[in-house]
């Protein structure tokens, strides 16, 4: 609780100041808040009639740490940014690297790549999508059912990276290690049972009528709204805007793959909910294309001096479709061993930035859903 | 001596308790459960949610107590018992203890017979009555007629969409 | 009485041969008079009261501790993990755990808190919710009270609860705590009514708000084979459903936990408690759970009444207590199934769902009264579908008109091109 002058007692007596508001500090020790994140709400009985974030609490001075240390020495530091994906943050760090420094990465290792990324998307989207039905009340189940699922694909991370999720696999130029024996067959087997889970959870949770009740026409973000703040990824695209960075930049290898992009036309949190398991499903295709396709050969360029990196002075920016929106990391170079400027571009902390506009007028016990459905993880909004 | 008026408004409810408590004692069981229902479960709720609602802050509790509002609670405490007092002794039939015994017993089947046939028109009228402060009441309720946008979002801001940007630089610089 | 029987004591002082059957049914009953026996005449009338009063909240405080083991595996089960399983067999003692952790708490009082209240409002929870299970038929003979109004005694003592949300809430000077007390008494009272109405069914049928008289009069079998519980009829199905939709939302039980919903206003009106006091109130919201399950076996399916006619052998309580059981799993089922509902679509259920047809119900049991005349042949099953069409369809059609009035439906997504 805040207290803004006057007698605590007396403002729960009086409902606040403001007649009949009451200002409830949302957090930071809240348990629908995804971590240590603070909500300032001002409520008038039960609906929001302002909201403030405050976030910081978490933040750990990622990017100047990073401007003192080797080019190398931030990967493990990307993988703690948003620690439900480190594949992707390792990757769009990688690409801003690459980009930097002018390096060609090996196509088995394109290949690695796209499978880590899409394998990081769906545990991803599976977790998320069991958070926002936690926050709508659901004891739990639908998120044990999603910590199934993604129990065996950081298992897959497991035999891969020798982490679950402080993964810390790309490099410049490649990734760290191969796929070890028999890994290819295992994400084949963890990929073929994926489409059962996405039918099991479509059926059991998308036509349930609290669920539609509580997130149909719940927490819109309009379109031209959603575009001004810079949103992306499935924020975004629940909005009614069909962008999605592996279809405009074409990175890695993502052009040998046939996959849709799935587009919302409400903007609410029903539709940023379904549009994950939509996109689950395209990830899925991806996925049992890729491992089919991937090549032989090594996965990382063995010309790159990884221990004594100095790339040429210049600047770049490397960026991918995170599972969150628009994962990027801007480099300026100055020849050195560490980069001059580092900067990150957290597609949490700019989807949230909307979040006001989405709560405004909506009740209490919506704000956590809206929460829950823009998919923040704190790590990255605080850095 | 209680400067709440949420403790007043909870002593009440106890006195209404005990009340039904008495009823029942008396033997008029319906009418002690029904008291119960009606004044602890409805008309108690109905006071705190009063008093929880008001915004004039300075109503809610009794700053002190002057010399002359205990001279008047006395002498309210003091007429309202002699008034029971002589009610009690002038009545017949209730001198002796145990009100039970003595009391004639109503089955609930004949009180709802006795409402539901001699007495139906008083109390089909006073369910009438209730019915009209009710829909009073809903009307009472009702938000004044307002254009959509000021309900819900706040007149000082900006439309979505348009403005977002400016604003967002504004809110940097300042 | 007969030679394999057992030796037993039938009350006070009387030593007879009895059958096992016997024993088990009447036992509980022979044990009270012979404890009240021991005592003075002056205790006597005491003894009477107080010795159920006790074995009722022994019993229930027993379950209450079951309950909670029960919730956790069951949920576990449901969510694929074990639950607790390492406190005595199975896990099953658990409770006890809980119990001395409880127990061993510190209690915190916020400093600002209305300190009298802040330790009133848990008594006040639990006191009314224990006295409602005075007025259960547990068995045969097996019943605290049987005053004449017992259902109306039921609702009445029920009604402080009210009172008790708004004491926890108010004194513990935590906007959350606030929230919730405001939701736990809009719910409550707007519950109130669904819950009286379809109740009200059963007192209009069974002609009586004596639960041992309405349980009564769902004894004996239609064809010697279906028992005549008031479930087994189209109004009864349906005013069960609707009962047990009302006492979820009553007894504050998922989908309908608001006033506490974790993810939302952390714990409600319990938000500040802590120890024995938080114990209590969980302990108070477990008690309305049975009371309400009690009440929903005693009006619907038939109290303590045997399914089948040569199940009657098993004691009465055993059936009572197994229902309960079933209902309680229903609660849990439940609760790990469904997200939960916000507070105006609550309240949009209440007054504009269950209430109106809560109304119906008490129609279409008239009619089925009516329609207690046919005697052509295949006349029952006539009777039964037509009455389960009359409170069916409207349920299904209201029920789709109010989502579809919201715009609430399955949707089609597009594909970028």
């Amino acid at each position: 609780m805040i207290d803004r002058g006057g007698s605590r007692r007396d403002e729960c007596e009086a409902g606040g100041e403001d007649a009949g508001r009451l200002e409830v500090s949302m957090g930071p020790q809240h348990p629908s808040t995804h971590g240590v994140f603070r909500m300032d709400v001002v409520l008038e009985g039960e609906t929001v009639v302002r909201l403030k974030p405050v976030f910081g609490y978490l933040h750990r001075n990622h990017e100047k740490i990073a401007e003192q240390t080797t080019y190398l020495g931030s990967m493990p530091y990307t993988d703690r940014l948003d620690y439900f994906c480190s594949l992707t943050s390792n990757w769009a760090y990688a690409l801003a690297v690459e980009k930097l420094a002018g390096l060609a990465v090996p196509e088995r290792a394109e290949y690695l790549r796209v499978i880590t990324a899409e394998l990081t998307r769906l545990q991803n989207h599976a977790c998320q999508m069991g958070f926002m039905l936690q926050d709508l009340g659901a004891m739990g189940t639908p998120m044990m059912y999603a910590f199934r699922e993604r129990e065996k694909i950081l298992d897959l991370f497991e035999s891969l990276t020798g982490s679950r999720m402080m993964c810390n696999y790309m490099r410049f130029g490649g990734c760290r290690a191969d796929a070890p024996a028999g890994w290819i067959e295992a994400a084949r087997g963890v990929v073929g049972d994926f489409p059962r889970f996405l039918d099991e959870y479509e059926a059991l949770l998308a036509t349930n009528e609290i669920v539609m009740a509580r997130t149909q026409g719940v927490g819109v973000l309009p379109r031209d709204l959603a575009i001004n703040a810079s949103a992306s990824g499935p924020v975004l695209r629940a909005s009614g805007v069909g962008y999605d960075i592996r279809k405009t930049d074409r990175y890695g290898v993502y052009d040998r793959f046939d996959f849709r992009v799935p587009v919302g036309d409400h903007g609410d949190c029903y539709d940023r909910f379904m549009l994950r398991l939509l996109e689950m499903r395209e990830s899925v295709k991806i996925l049992e294309a890729a491992l089919e396709q991937i090549p032989a050969g090594p996965v990382i360029d063995g010309k790159v001096k990884l221990r004594n990196f100095k790339p040429r002075a210049g600047e770049a920016y490397g960026r991918i479709e995170g599972p969150k929106g628009e994962i990027g990391f801007y480099l300026i170079s100055d020849g050195s061993a560490s980069p001059y400027r580092y900067r990150v571009r957290p597609p949490s902390l700019i989807n949230l930035t909307a979040l006001e506009e989405m709560c405004l007028g909506q009740k209490v016990a919506d704000v956590v859903v809206i929460l829950g459905s823009i998919d923040i993880v704190l790590g990255e909004v605080d850095r | 001596m209680l400067r709440r008026l949420v403790h007043c408004a909870l002593c009440w409810t106890l006195s209404m308790a005990g009340v039904a408590g008495l009823y029942i004692l008396a033997g008029a069981e319906f009418l002690g459960l029904a008291q119960l229902i009606v004044y602890v479960g409805a008309v108690a709720i109905l006071i705190v949610f009063a008093i929880l609602l008001t915004q004039r802050r300075e109503l809610l509790s009794i700053e002190r107590l002057t010399a002359g509002s205990w001279v008047t609670g006395v002498a309210v405490a003091g007429l309202v018992a002699g008034c029971l007092w002589i009610g009690l002794a002038y009545t017949r039939g209730l001198g002796g203890a145990g009100g039970a015994s003595g009391g004639p017993a109503l089955e609930t089947r004949e009180l709802g017979e006795l409402l539901m046939g001699r007495y139906v028109v008083a109390f089909e009228v006073a369910g009438l009555v209730l019915t009209v402060a009710l829909i009073g009441a809903v009307i009472l309720a009702l938000p004044f007629e307002q254009p959509r946008e000021a309900s819900g979002r706040r007149a000082d801001r900006p439309a979505a969409g348009e403005g977002w940007d400016a604003r967002r630089q504004g809110g940097q610089g300042a | 009485m007969n030679m394999e029987g057992i030796l037993a004591l039938t009350g006070w002082g009387g030593l007879r041969w009895v059958g096992p059957v016997e024993l088990f049914e009447r036992g509980p009953v022979w044990l009270r008079d012979w404890a009240v026996g021991w005592l003075p005449e002056g205790a006597k009338v005491w003894a009477e009261g107080l010795i159920p009063a006790v074995a009722v909240l022994a019993v229930f405080g027993l379950l209450f501790g079951l309950a909670t083991v029960a919730e956790r595996k069951l949920l576990g089960r449901i969510q694929n993990r074990p639950g607790p399983n390492r406190v005595g067999p199975y896990g099953w003692l658990q409770f006890a755990a809980d119990g001395v952790k409880m127990l061993t708490k510190e209690d915190v009082v916020p400093r600002s808190a209305d300190r009298v209240l802040h330790f009133l409002a848990p008594i006040v929870m639990l006191a009314p919710v224990a006295l409602s299970l005075a007025v259960i038929p547990y068995g045969r003979d097996l019943v605290a009270a049987d005053p004449r109004c017992g259902l109306l005694f039921f609702f009445a003592v029920g009604s402080a609860a009210e009172v008790a949300a708004f004491m926890a809430g108010w004194s513990s000077r935590n906007k959350y705590s606030l929230l919730g007390a405001m939701r736990a008494i809009a719910q409550m009272i707007s519950y109130e009514l669904p819950l009286v109405l379809s109740a009200l069914t059963v007192v209009m049928m069974a002609g009586s708000l004596s639960l041992v008289e309405i349980v009564e009069a769902q004894s004996g079998y239609w064809w010697g084979v279906i028992p005549r519980w008031h479930v087994m009829t189209p109004w009864g199905l349906a005013g069960l459903l609707l009962f047990m939709a009302a006492a979820a939302a009553a007894s504050n039980r998922a989908p309908f936990d608001l006033p506490e919903g974790e993810s939302e206003i952390i714990g409600g009106f319990m938000t500040e408690y802590s120890g024995f006091k938080y114990a209590i109130f969980f302990m108070g919201e477990y008690f309305g759970m049975f009371a309400v399950s009690g009440l929903a076996v005693t009006l619907f399916l038939g109290g303590w009444q045997a399914p089948l006619a040569v199940l009657e052998a098993a004691p009465s309580y055993g059936w009572f207590f197994l229902k309960l059981g079933v209902m309680i799993a229903w609660f849990i089922w439940v609760r790990g199934t469904l997200p939960r509902l916000r507070v105006d679509h609550l309240l949009n259920f209440g007054w504009k769902y269950l209430l109106p047809l809560g109304a119906l119900n008490l129609l279409v049991a008239m009619v089925w009264r009516g329609l207690g005349g046919w005697a052509f042949p295949g006349a029952g099953a006539v009777r039964w579908l037509a009455c389960l069409a009359m409170i069916g369809l409207p349920a299904i059609l209201w029920g789709r008109l109010l989502m579809r009035s919201r715009g609430w439906g399955p949707r089609v997504y597009r594909y970028a091109s």
